[in-house]
């Protein structure tokens, strides 16, 4: 049963902790979003749990955990549409071969990685449960992500967005993002059809079918929106409320047809026009109760669920150490190889390999779908999560350290008056 | 073809195309691969009472001759924890259809169950080949106890 004093000072204390980290983190020359991260590990087992645990089963007993969990999964549904709504599939095109090789290459080369790391793995961190194909295309879709949102956060913050390496960056992301998400959506379907019975025919006619609708149906009458913005500079409460009824509509489609909620949404975010101003609106009108109340609440979520603890013993470290030198080698590691390839100096390909090996949220939803499917076990999570933190971590120091501010201030000074096309939270104090 | 485009088509290859066949060679292998026994989820235990009344400190694991028990897992590795005990959940590992756990009592627990001192305990099973692995038969044993009877238990998983 719903206790509302223990909903509402958990979402009290999940504000106040992801505040506190975030604040503390951006003086550390850190996105507020990392700080974030850690806040909600350390409200979980990992360390509330582990020094205070009576507080802990106090302000966080399991049964309680059903009603953060469905405020948290709001939050991230509209935050995969506003993910979305930020990629914008012309990006890609304006950039050439070097965007187009460094993509492909920074999901292939952690993908065949983390493939083989699989084959390491799978016989010590999996279960008969999992088969191995689920198992290794999920680590590879796990290791291949970059987080988009964070990403574009950083350029900005840097003045970086207008750069080359900058708008190269941006674009391969967006492709990273959805290719993760379509290989994500095959794993989901064929675990939840054998897991379920649910029928596979009816999952993929269903998919194929509502991608259909959304492409040549309702991505026609979203232009009304943009139409309507135009004429009058805003938008009505009608139209917000018409657009977030569509965004959850779609998510539910793609629940009921057997994918997964986020599926819909991103795709709903992703069909909507791609006007800058529009776009920037938008985000603004859901941005703040989505930044700075529903995504913390999914970031203690995550927290109660990962359990550092579980990675004991000089085994499992070697193991969560493997993963994440795995997951920056390919990550990092390819990006540089395709940019320097393409003809970018080393540097700047060194910079844009060190934005692509960040992981932050995009990880986190995407671990969290392995959990609930059951296709990575809880100590994985908590080590996919430590690599997660790690690569989101390391990205600004080590940034600074190959691209210090001074290479882009003579880009920052020729452009003007630019409007940035991001997705979320691109205020420089990240607030 | 101009020479731009050549190095791009040399690249996409290398970078992208074998790789790809490499994944692909990868997951076709891999599915020889054999992952331990799934165990997670709730067992029901049942201990021989007698054989549990026998064992020194059983009681500080456990009073009662049928008791739940739910384990978490991560591949080899999974944690045990006791229904309606004050035992934190212990660590354990499986190796083929064998299963072993080392149990040392909370303080706490030995006073309880009022002995003077704390033993070991280490919890071994087997999955039951035949009835697949939703059953487990096996012994709590007393480790630094050569003369003590362990006491046998069998375990069914609920769910």
């Amino acid at each position: 049963m719903l206790n509302m004093f223990t909903l509402i000072l958990q979402i009290a204390m999940v504000l106040a902790a992801c505040r506190i980290l975030g604040s503390l983190f951006l003086k550390l020359g850190q996105p507020r979003v990392v700080g974030e991260m850690f806040a909600g590990i350390m409200l979980g087992p990992s360390l509330l749990g582990a020094i205070a645990p009576h507080w802990s089963a106090f302000l966080f007993p399991p049964a309680s955990l059903g009603f953060l969990n469905a405020l948290s999964q709001f939050g991230v549904v509209i935050f995969m549409f506003l993910v979305g709504l930020g990629i914008n599939p012309r990006e890609l095109k304006s950039q050439g071969h070097a965007a187009i090789l460094t993509s492909h290459v920074s999901i292939t080369a952690p993908f065949v990685l983390a493939s083989f790391l699989a084959v390491y793995l799978y016989p010590r961190l999996a279960d008969s449960g999992v088969p191995f194909t689920s198992f290794a295309l999920f680590m590879g879709s796990a290791m291949s992500i970059t987080a988009f949102p964070v990403l574009a956060r950083i350029l900005t913050e840097r003045d970086m967005l207008h750069s080359r390496l900058g708008t190269v960056a941006i674009a391969c992301a967006a492709v990273d993002d959805v290719t993760g998400w379509c290989i994500l959506a095959y794993i989901v379907l064929f675990i939840r059809a054998a897991n379920t019975g649910h029928p596979i025919l009816f999952t993929v006619g269903g998919l194929i079918a509502f991608t259909l609708v959304m492409l040549y149906g309702v991505q026609r009458l979203l232009k009304r929106f943009e139409s309507l913005y135009r004429q009058t500079g805003r938008l009505s409460e009608n139209a917000i409320a018409l657009m977030l009824l569509l965004a959850l509509s779609s998510a539910l489609c793609t629940e009921w047809i057997g994918i997964h909620l986020l599926f819909g949404s991103f795709l709903m975010g992703a069909i909507m026009p791609k006007e800058e101003k529009f776009v920037r609106y938008i985000v603004e009108k859901f941005e703040t109760i989505v930044v700075t109340m529903l995504l913390p609440l999914f970031f203690a979520f995550t927290g109660l669920r990962t359990n550092i603890r579980l990675v004991k013993g000089p085994e499992m470290w070697m193991y969560c150490v493997a993963i994440i030198l795995v997951a920056t080698l390919g990550k990092l590691g390819g990006s540089v190889l395709a940019c320097w390839w393409s003809g970018m100096p080393v540097r700047e390909a060194a910079g844009l390999g060190t934005l692509m090996n960040t992981r932050g949220l995009m990880e986190l939803i995407i671990l969290n779908i392995g959990l609930d499917i059951k296709v990575i076990s809880p100590a994985l999570f908590s080590m996919m999560v430590l690599m997660a933190l790690v690569t989101t971590f390391m990205t600004s120091p080590l940034l600074q350290a190959i691209c210090p501010d001074k290479m882009f201030s003579r880009q920052a000074e020729k452009r003007s008056g630019q409007l940035a096309v991001t997705p979320l939270g691109l205020d420089p104090a990240g607030d | 073809m101009k020479p731009a485009n050549k190095n791009f088509a040399i690249a996409y290859l290398i970078l992208v195309i074998i790789p790809v066949l490499g994944l692909a060679g990868v997951l076709r292998s891999g599915r020889k691969l054999v992952a331990p026994t799934a165990i997670a989820g709730r067992w029901q235990m049942q201990v021989s009472a007698p054989a549990l009344a026998a064992l020194p400190c059983a009681a500080s694991v456990t009073t009662l001759r049928d008791v739940g028990f739910t384990i978490s897992q991560s591949g080899r590795y999974f944690t045990l924890s006791f229904a309606n005990s004050v035992m934190p959940s212990t660590s354990g590992f499986i190796e083929g259809t064998t299963i072993q756990v080392s149990i040392l009592p909370p303080a706490e627990a030995v006073k309880d169950a009022g002995c003077s001192g704390g033993h070991v305990f280490s919890l071994i099973a087997t999955l039951d080949s035949k009835a697949g692995p939703s059953f487990m038969t096996g012994f709590l044993a007393v480790n630094d106890c050569a003369t003590c009877a362990p006491a046998e238990f069998r375990a069914f998983r609920k769910n």
